[in-house]
């Protein structure tokens, strides 16, 4: 191209739209990692609170069979983990890619953490539908075994229709989802990556 | 070694640009220099001293650009209208508006090369940045420059 440094006169000449002065982003980059820093602290706070109320309900119940407890709390840590899953607190168990690196070595790692990260949520997934059907099966046991014959055939009924509807329908349904969401992030990454 | 100030002042155009060259969008663009430099406010205290600065804030600003991948990134280059093509443009803003656009018919990893060559950087420090060989970067560079080339002459530019 002959007029190539026509180009570059042209490109230099591209006004800038105004940006954020040094202090203003001196500020800003100080205050984004303080709220980061409070979301984890939120995170945490919210788990530690959680664990507090299942062992107060536990003494407070006082249900008569220990596997009522056990139901409650496998309940209750079945949420748990799914509110964690959502949150960035995962993120931080997954390696971690560096903004330093050279673009091929940083898209390497994206694709390999989005990999895992597509591995992670699709156990999460599962394990929550199965903690939290063990979790209310255990829990209703108690209060089944005291339901007359009729009561306690149509309570274990609904209960087991409802948990294979979860497992068989929307379980498949959601990671399906999250799948391709996924693959679709790992697709784009790995064209870039085909490109260098 | 340069305090966080300085190395705002110096590179944040030079980043602007680059970033305007991969998305084509001001506010977009304007959105990627933050991002670019809050990162390098949050690794400037363990960055060494003798590797140089500039190649530094250019790799954190290409790698942000990249993670901004998105389903149908094209069509969200919305800041130049689509019924340019043909008519020769006549003042310095409606060419660097055809420059942007040819730009952005470009692959990402070109959008991004070429940037860096207009924004003068050597091609070593290129090959630095994005991680292949000089030759490689060579050879890449004369391809974009052709391909971008036969895109402003479909503009009716150059």
């Amino acid at each position: 191209m002959d007029n190539f440094d026509d180009l570059k006169n042209l490109w230099q000449q591209m006004p800038v739209q105004p940006l954020l002065s040094a202090a203003e982003m001196n500020k800003k980059a100080a205050d984004y990692q303080n709220s980061m820093r409070r979301k984890s602290v939120f995170a945490i706070g919210c788990l530690l609170t959680t664990l507090v109320f299942i062992i107060l309900v536990g003494f407070w119940i006082e249900p008569q069979y220990v596997t009522t407890r056990i139901g409650i709390v496998i309940t209750i840590g079945a949420i748990v983990m799914a509110v964690v899953a959502q949150s960035r607190l995962i993120k931080t168990l997954l390696p971690q890619q560096s903004v330093e690196l050279d673009s091929r070595h940083y898209l390497e790692q994206m694709v390999a953490y989005q990999k895992s990260m597509r591995n992670v949520q699709t156990k999460i997934l599962s394990l929550y539908f199965v903690l939290l059907s063990l979790g209310i099966g255990l829990y209703m046991f108690e209060y089944v075994m005291k339901m007359p014959v009729t009561g306690r055939f149509l309570a274990v009924s609904l209960t087991a229709a409802w948990i294979a509807f979860n497992w068989f329908y929307i379980r498949p349904k959601q990671i399906a989802k999250q799948q391709s969401k996924a693959n679709q992030i790992i697709e784009q990454l790995e064209n870039v990556c085909r490109q260098l | 070694m340069a305090t966080f100030e300085e190395i705002y002042v110096q590179y944040s155009p030079k980043v602007y640009r680059l970033c305007m060259g991969y998305v084509n969008n001001h506010d977009l663009a304007k959105d990627l220099v933050q991002d670019t430099f809050v990162n390098v406010w949050k690794y400037l205290p363990g960055f060494r001293g003798d590797a140089d600065v500039g190649t530094w804030v250019f790799k954190i600003a290409t790698n942000i650009c990249l993670s901004h991948l998105k389903k149908d990134s094209r069509q969200a280059q919305t800041d130049l209208p689509t019924d340019l093509a043909d008519i020769p443009a006549e003042n310095t803003d409606e060419r660097i508006a055809l420059l942007y656009r040819s730009i952005a018919q470009l692959e990402e990893n070109e959008r991004l090369i070429i940037s860096m060559v207009l924004e003068d950087l050597p091609q070593k420090q290129i090959a630095e940045i994005i991680g292949i060989s000089e030759g490689n970067v060579r050879v890449r560079i004369h391809r974009i420059k052709e391909k971008l080339s036969s895109i402003m002459k479909y503009y009716g530019q150059f």
